[in-house]
């Protein structure tokens, strides 16, 4: 089971992942991490585990993963920047665990908007943003990260969609240097969003960016149909052209290649 | 709600230029509402209702559906706006069941709807203990940054 002491060893980060909650099961890292206050979990807390009996993505969907093969984790953000930037984040997370995996290993990961990790156009990292809000504004955010890293085999339904980087390098890969070094990714890029203006940090994303000039297939609140993505506004949402040529802006959804 | 307390409010009403206030404490209302015809010799007149608050149907509404309030729209109503532009679900999934309803009676800090935005899952808490009376978005729609979701009464 990945360990605290292990995180510890060559961390090169100020806060990121120097609190660790370790477990070898758990329901939902996100959902453990919901429950603890700022004192038990402060900024840059993270909760890991090798097994989630409960995983799930984006509206409750089923995240599944073998036992002791993958990182499943959740970072704690207490985020000092407005309302603009938090939305941002998922660029952040997305960027910082495209540019851990080309740092650990040789291959070319791609992000899709807004923070899906690809390779080869297989999904192999999904993540999770939980936060609430009242009239007061945005306190915490919870950053859940799934990602594939020496799992093998996968389901039927999932062998066309998913991957892992083991699959796609051919080699068992250190999860405990990815994990450092995208902790280590996710710093730089938090303070890079905190200190500078969004764009820097969505210029180096369209740098990784899948989408953009191609056929897309956009499923949102369960109407689907085909544009072309076009780029990321400012704002983060996601630039389309319908095919009747109209332009807009989507803020949530699901989107894919149309044709693979 | 000390008589003393309501009587110092009818001279601080009486002396201002304000026509009516609205006080709640501790579930006991007041408004005191100066009276349209002034007269000059005598004090004016007030009407003043005090009550506790109305007790509101105890069961959910049972439509899935936001039922329309017109009378819900005045000023006595909490509201509760986006504090993101995104798009506002009122379950956790597509198939879980409401958050809330109209009829529900809430708690501060009580999850009311999501609203998403670039995959941030953004659980809107209401800020005040209240009784829910209009839900103003259908799930699945955009809303705007600022955008009034729900109507609750205090």
């Amino acid at each position: 089971m990945i360990n605290k002491d292990q995180i510890l060893a060559d961390l090169a980060t100020k806060q990121f992942g120097k609190n660790v909650l370790s477990f070898d099961t758990i329901d939902s890292t996100n959902t453990y991490a919901k429950k603890l206050n700022k004192a038990e979990a402060p900024h840059g807390t993270i909760i890991i585990a090798e097994q989630q009996t409960d995983g799930r993505g984006r509206m409750h969907r089923k995240w599944v993963s073998p036992k002791d093969k993958n990182l499943l984790f959740s970072v704690i953000l207490y985020p000092e920047m407005d309302i603009e930037k938090i939305s941002l984040l998922p660029f952040a997370g997305s960027l910082a665990v495209a540019d851990a995996i080309e740092s650990v290993t040789e291959l070319s990961p791609t992000c899709k908007w807004p923070n899906d990790v690809l390779i080869n156009n297989k999904k192999v990292c999904g993540m999770l943003l939980e936060t609430s809000s009242g009239n007061y504004g945005i306190e915490r955010i919870i950053l859940g990260i799934g990602l594939n890293v020496n799992q093998v085999e996968f389901p039927d339904d999932l062998i066309t969609k998913a991957t892992s980087l083991t699959v796609e390098c051919g080699l068992e890969v250190d999860r405990i240097r990815l994990l450092q070094k995208i902790l280590e990714e996710l710093e730089n890029r938090y303070e890079q969003l905190s200190r500078f203006s969004a764009g820097q940090l969505l210029n180096d994303w369209r740098m990784k960016a899948l989408l953009f000039g191609k056929k897309i297939t956009v499923l949102e609140n369960e109407f689907s149909f085909t544009a072309t993505a076009i780029d990321v506004a400012d704002d983060g949402s996601l630039i389309i052209e319908t095919e009747e040529g109209r332009k807009r802006n989507i803020f949530a959804g699901d989107v894919s290649l149309a044709y693979r | 709600m000390d008589l003393k307390y309501v009587k110092q409010l009818l001279e601080m009403v009486e002396k201002s230029s304000v026509n009516e206030i609205e006080l709640e404490e501790k579930g006991n209302k007041i408004r005191i509402t100066k009276s349209a015809v002034q007269n000059v010799m005598a004090a004016p007149q007030y009407q003043m209702a005090m009550q506790t608050q109305p007790a509101s149907a105890a069961t959910p509404a049972p439509a899935a559906a936001p039922k329309p309030a017109p009378a819900a729209e005045g000023k006595k109503y909490h509201e509760v706006k986006s504090p993101i532009v995104g798009t506002f679900y009122r379950a956790p999934s597509p198939d879980a069941a409401p958050y809330v309803e109209v009829g529900t009676k809430v708690k501060q800090g009580g999850v009311l709807c999501i609203v998403e935005a670039m995959k941030l899952m953004n659980e809107i808490e209401s800020d005040i203990d209240g009784t829910i009376v209009k839900i103003n978005v259908e799930s699945g729609k955009p809303v705007e940054y600022g955008q009034v979701l729900f109507l609750v009464e205090p």
